[in-house]
């Protein structure tokens, strides 16, 4: 497996949201800023590693009949120690994440790795799999984030560009605006894909 | 009954599932090239999603907190949704195979439709009681399935046009996902 | 797939699975559920401390006390100076109907009923919009105000309070929030002079 490819697939040409429209509702959802798209990113890596990894272990144990629900059980205990574990650590994160934490149980892409790659996959490959995923699903929640905290807010990341009473394109941190960035997003990252794909 | 209708209105208009609270995303964006595939996905999640509503209320209040596992809520309601759906499909085999045909091949997809997961979560959040929580998911369904509907008659439509070739496709789709939820926006305040 | 699995064997991966996941998350909900709560508490303390600020010599206590105001439940922590007088207090509400649902809020109130400043808990107002709230030229406007002299209402509904641009729903259950938070302490001094 070559690793700088798998990444640089996973980012662009196959990336989880912008490549293969997966998990679109938390990418629309908490990305009205930067940190956010970053926190959210971040927990679904956590559960995409931890669930690719053990259901690697059980590919072979698990009966194929039940595999569905077993999966499911396994993804959602994951998604639970995320929820309480953000709760007693990054308390402020996690109340403006909120619902969308237990969301990351029905986020397509878990489930999705898990069926595709996880249960045909040796366990290195599978934790690899699922960091790479994990991480190209947090880099584009990242740049919407990014795109849409500074045209709607001014700010990116605590850092004003312009004063707080000035006025700014607050379209863009509405949900209107989720859905208008990430289909320019879109038009964006197909064409560097393309670009990547000609050389 | 004010209140009912208040509730309805706001879940159907107001804070339309899927363009303010971002639930149900992905069957928005994947079944809905059709207008006939819309309106059945959106019949399928009406009935998955009160049937829903109703259980995972009852699992709630009479098994989760009389145990205090107030924490396995997530992944209780996720095997209740999932459990459902094939119970449906099944049912809906033997008996009204009609239906069945009709709305079959959407079921499998609703259990990964978050809307269906998050509309009981917020029920538990919200504290609403039994009546209001199947009034809820029943009017969030109905704004799913709106939401859907519209959507897929612009697309229809949208096939018909010629569209800059790199935003064929999904680009221009959310960009229309965007101007309508602008309109929705509208709607805002007319509750309260 | 090509062999048939037991079903004694399915449903014992099954159970097996769920057992472990379970015994997790039992061991996961009780090493976090200390932090989580002191992670609330510290969020009031913090609180109470911006609402209250300037109070000199003020002790209260760990855990709020609770009445009602217009139907609603208040949470109140006393603050009591020396030999126990009243010097003010901070009060959780729930700002009635914003934009979406209602918010918590806190607000200080100094003995002689003076807003000493207000603190937004928990909301789900838009952000860029209603979440104006949180701005300090909208929160200037209620300090150093009491119950009496003032009309609790936005200038739209004939009142007195500068309504934040664009979020007049969020901006009337905010006056809401502050009117109930007022009542309450003036309530408590009644109960105090009896």
């Amino acid at each position: 497996m070559n690793y700088a490819d798998k990444f640089k697939k996973t980012f662009f040409t196959e990336n989880p949201v912008t490549g293969l429209l997966l998990g679109l509702c938390p990418t629309l959802a908490v990305t009205s800023s930067a940190e956010n798209g970053l926190g959210m990113g971040l927990a679904t890596t956590f559960v995409l590693l931890m669930s690719n990894l053990v259901i690697s272990l059980l590919r072979n144990i698990i009966p194929n009949r039940v595999r569905i629900p077993a999966y499911i059980v396994i993804i959602a205990t994951f998604v639970t120690v995320v929820d309480l574990g953000l709760k007693a650590t990054l308390y402020d994160l996690h109340k403006t994440l909120g619902l969308f934490i237990p969301l990351i149980v029905v986020n397509c892409i878990i489930l999705g790795r898990a069926e595709a790659f996880a249960s045909k996959n040796t366990v290195w490959h599978s934790i690899v799999d699922g960091i790479a995923n994990g991480l190209g699903f947090t880099f584009a929640l990242f740049i919407l984030g990014a795109i849409r905290e500074i045209l709607g807010s001014g700010a990116i990341l605590g850092f004003r560009f312009w004063p707080e009473e000035y006025r700014t394109i607050l379209l863009f941190v509405l949900a209107p605006g989720a859905f208008i960035t990430l289909g320019f997003m879109l038009v964006g990252m197909n064409k560097i894909s393309k670009m990547l794909e000609g050389k | 009954m004010a209140e009912m209708a208040l509730l309805i209105v706001g879940a159907i208009f107001v804070n339309n599932v899927v363009f303010t609270k971002f639930l149900g995303i992905c069957p928005y964006m994947g079944v809905s090239k059709k207008l006939d595939t819309a309106a059945g996905m959106s019949m399928a999640v009406a009935f998955v999603l009160t049937l829903a509503g109703a259980i995972t209320y009852i699992v709630q209040h009479y098994v989760l907190v009389p145990v205090h596992i107030e924490y396995m809520q997530t992944i209780v309601f996720i095997l209740v949704i999932a459990s459902l759906v094939q119970l449906v499909e099944i049912v809906m085999k033997k008996t009204a195979p009609a239906l069945y045909k009709a709305l079959g091949i959407y079921l499998p997809l609703i259990t990964t439709n978050c809307a269906i997961l998050g509309i009981a979560i917020l029920s538990v959040q919200n504290d609403f009681d039994f009546l209001q929580t199947v009034v809820f998911s029943f009017a969030s369904a109905l704004g799913f399935g709106l939401a859907l509907v519209l959507f897929a008659g612009i697309r229809e439509a949208l096939d018909l046009r010629q569209v800059p070739k790199a935003f064929a496709g999904a680009p221009i789709a959310m960009i229309i996902a965007g101007i309508l939820a602008m309109a929705f926006m509208g709607f805002a305040g007319m509750v309260k | 797939m090509a062999k048939e699995e037991s079903v004694f064997k399915v449903v014992l991966t099954l159970v097996l699975i769920a057992m472990v996941s379970a015994i997790l998350l039992a061991w996961v909900n009780k090493i976090t559920r200390e932090p989580i709560e002191l992670n609330k508490r510290a969020e009031t303390k913090r609180a109470v401390k911006i609402v209250l600020r300037g109070l000199k010599n003020i002790a209260y206590p760990e855990f709020p006390e609770e009445m009602e105001v217009d139907h609603s439940p208040v949470k109140y922590f006393k603050a009591v100076g020396i030999r126990g007088v009243l010097m003010g207090g901070a009060f959780i509400v729930k700002a009635p109907n914003g934009f979406s649902g209602d918010f918590e809020m806190m607000v200080g109130v100094d003995s002689s009923g003076l807003i000493i400043d207000t603190y937004v808990l928990d909301h789900k107002e838009t952000p860029g919009l209603g979440d104006g709230m949180l701005k300090e030229s909208f929160k200037e406007q209620f300090r150093g105000k009491r119950l009496a002299g003032t009309t609790w209402m936005v200038r739209k509904d004939g009142g007195d309070i500068d309504a934040i641009t664009a979020a007049t729903i969020t901006s009337r259950a905010f006056t809401a929030g502050v009117k109930r938070a007022l009542q309450a302490f003036e309530r408590l001094k009644k109960e105090g002079q009896k």
